[in-house]
């Protein structure tokens, strides 16, 4: 659907400029198209900077009234030219200076991000460097400008506002700050307020032998987690796991309770869409079998361990979330039947809120950070002299656990598949859909080759939706220091005949 | 007579939210409509929200609670065993005070946010835990 709006806008004269190591489809309607190299991001994007304040092409008036940092960030980027950007990300430094110019030069620019940015030991860095990137250019707070992170699983952006995070209560409220402990109690009572371990370091408690007990909803860290080796001694290490699901999934094999959940066209509920719009889903189907809501199964548990409350439907949480949750405060089912709403939208009155920081960010002056170039955690060397990125294909989701049981979904692609340059794939002597062995510094998995342009020479591309070629037994456990995000999208692999 | 019914819902594949109709008869998806003028999408829909949901009825659903036996297979259960089981499992892992290191708990960006506000309560007021986070990241 993003794609959908990007044709609308290059039809109205819109410029697009694509930056990826893979020659996706988008590219093919590029002004300018960026091979990148991967776990380069930081160099190009500083580089831009750089030719913007360079040619005194940045916002002026923005950059006086509404960003603190601008010279810091300015100094820091000055030996970023296009030049010395071009020795490490392989984009030809003409490209550079032409998507530089033309964004700056663009009356309303927006960028729009995915994985590709965040699962990188830099991840952090490689938004705020973005961040920058739109500051500068006074992109923030109109229609068609801003920073936008596409989010790959559909209630990601929920997930997070409700609390499925160990820093923060729902409603980003600190968990260590008083006034939340406070706040809660009054509803919660006795509850546990401290930054809690992300999962990376659940599985680092689990195999230092301190944490006994799992459990997971929803979720498939078996195929979804970097080093598949390492989850899985840590699954079969833990005391005890319950796992709730649709399917049984890889990891509900190491489960020792397994509770049938319901799809979403099974039960009611909302979803905040990566516009932070709540919109309402609604049951179609009842739920197969003697299987439940999982909103259901949780108020069960919840009872079981003591808890005096209940909840006869969704509709009845959400009336909890708009007494705690601030920027949910008045998204009410009643409200959101017909047209969802934006959240911030704090009381019953509110309309909701379509562009964030338009007249000011909510930090009160944008805050420009500083982010110099770091090297990817993985280098190719003689051993090893291919880069291996992941990430998903267009039929599949996530790690295919819904749509591999959709067959119309399925034969497009129906099998692991690593993409291979033409020319690397010439050097090696494969042929296409030849089954290949790729390894990395951890371990080794079978593919069908699948040889192509659309790909940098030196870099392959893997998926990550097949349980036949688990990819994240190849990949590192370099994580982000701040999010604990994997980097995914760099592993050093050699390719051989399998 | 079983009638043809149209659910209104919003598409749980990704992040667009696009809008639709789900036709169902009886306990079967017929097919899917696209919502016209819906605030995302207007009546368009991608290869997901076109064809993805037939996995709702497909034969390798769970459809009843399993517990593992001693020797690594899985037998069904009741609820009622299930729910006991679990109680057993978690109080077993619980230390007397604060669990934040000795329990973990993984919610999902495929729940609703209904559901992820409730794990995040059972996980910190019952479960006595701040060990919660999502596989988004991942
Ligand atoms: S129809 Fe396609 S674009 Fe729209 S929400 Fe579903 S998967 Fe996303």
């Amino acid at each position: 659907m993003v794609a959908t709006r990007v044709f609308e806008a290059k039809e109205k004269g819109a410029s697009l400029y694509v930056v990826d190591p893979r020659r996706i489809r988008l590219a093919e309607f590029a002004d300018e198209y960026a091979e990148i190299e991967p776990g380069t991001n930081l160099a190009f994007v500083n580089a831009l900077i750089h030719i913007i304040i360079e040619e005194d092409l940045y916002d002026h008036k923005f950059v006086a009234e509404r960003v603190e940092n601008f010279e810091a960030v300015k100094e820091s980027v000055k030996d970023c030219t296009a030049k010395w950007a071009e020795e490490i990300t392989n984009i030809p430094a003409e490209t550079i200076e032409n998507i530089a110019r033309g964004f700056a030069g663009a009356d309303k620019g927006s960028v729009l991000y995915a994985m590709g940015i965040t699962q990188h030991k830099t991840g952090t860095k490689n938004v705020a460097s973005l961040a920058n990137l739109v500051m500068i250019t006074g992109n923030v707070g109109r229609e068609g400008t801003g920073l936008n992170p596409l989010r790959g699983q559909n209630n990601v952006q929920g997930a997070c506002d409700l609390g499925a995070l160990p820093n923060v209560l729902p409603g980003y409220q600190k968990a260590v700050d008083p006034a939340t402990k406070e706040k809660y109690g009054k509803v919660w009572g006795d509850f546990s307020c401290f930054d809690g371990n992300k999962i990376p370091e659940m599985f680092d408690r689990i195999d230092e032998g301190k944490m006994k007990a799992l459990y997971v909803m929803g979720e498939n860290p078996v195929l979804s987690d970097p080093d598949q080796q390492h989850v899985m001694h840590c699954l079969e290490k833990v005391d005890f796991m319950v796992v709730q699901d649709i399917f049984l999934s890889e990891t509900a094999q190491y489960a020792d309770v397994v509770l049938p959940g319901a799809s979403f066209l099974e039960k009611d509920g909302s979803f905040t869409n990566t516009e932070r719009r709540a919109q309402l889903i609604h049951k179609a189907l009842e739920p197969i079998g003697e299987s439940k809501p999982d909103w259901l199964i949780l108020a069960e548990l919840m009872q079981m361990f003591g808890y005096e409350g209940s909840y006869e439907n969704p509709s009845a949480v959400m009336d909890e979330i708009n007494t705690l949750v601030p920027q949910y405060g008045g998204i009410t089912y009643e409200r959101i039947q017909d047209v969802g709403l934006q959240w911030p939208c704090p009381n019953l009155d509110h309309p909701g809120t379509q562009y964030l920081h338009k007249d000011k960010f909510i930090r009160g002056k944008g805050l420009m950070t500083v982010t110099p170039y770091e090297e990817p955690g993985e280098q190719a060397d003689e051993e090893y002299p291919l880069i291996m990125t992941t990430g998903r294909v267009h039929h599949h989701y996530h790690t295919g656990t819904m749509t591999r049981e959709v067959w119309t979904l399925d034969r497009e692609y129906p099998g692991g598949f690593v993409e291979i340059n033409k020319a690397d794939a010439e050097k090696m002597g494969l042929w296409d859909h030849q089954m290949v062995k790729i390894s990395s510094r951890r371990g080794s998995i079978t593919a069908k080759a699948v040889i192509t342009d659309n790909i940098k020479e030196g870099v392959v591309f893997m998926s990550f939706h097949f349980a036949e070629s688990p990819v994240n037994k190849l990949t590192s456990q370099v994580v982000d220091p701040v999010t604990k995000i994997p980097e995914y999208k760099v592993t050093a692999v050699r390719i051989e005949v399998a | 007579m079983i009638l043809l019914k149209r659910v209104l819902t919003t598409c749980g594949y990704c992040g667009c939210g696009c809008g639709l109709y789900v036709n169902i008869e009886g306990d079967e998806i017929l097919g899917v409509t696209p919502q016209g003028g819906h605030v995302v999408s207007d009546g368009k829909l991608c290869a997901k929200g076109w064809h993805g949901f037939s996995f709702v009825r497909s034969p390798r659903r769970l459809t009843k609670p399993l517990i593992k036996n001693n020797d690594g297979t899985f037998r069904e259960a009741s609820w009622e065993e299930a729910y006991k089981t679990v109680k057993e499992g978690f109080t077993r892992a619980m230390t007397g005070g604060d669990n934040t290191d000795a329990i973990g708990v993984f919610s999902s960006a495929r729940c609703t946010n209904e559901e992820n506000f409730l794990m995040a309560k059972l996980a910190r007021m019952s479960l006595k835990t701040s060990s919660i986070d999502h596989c988004a990241r991942l």
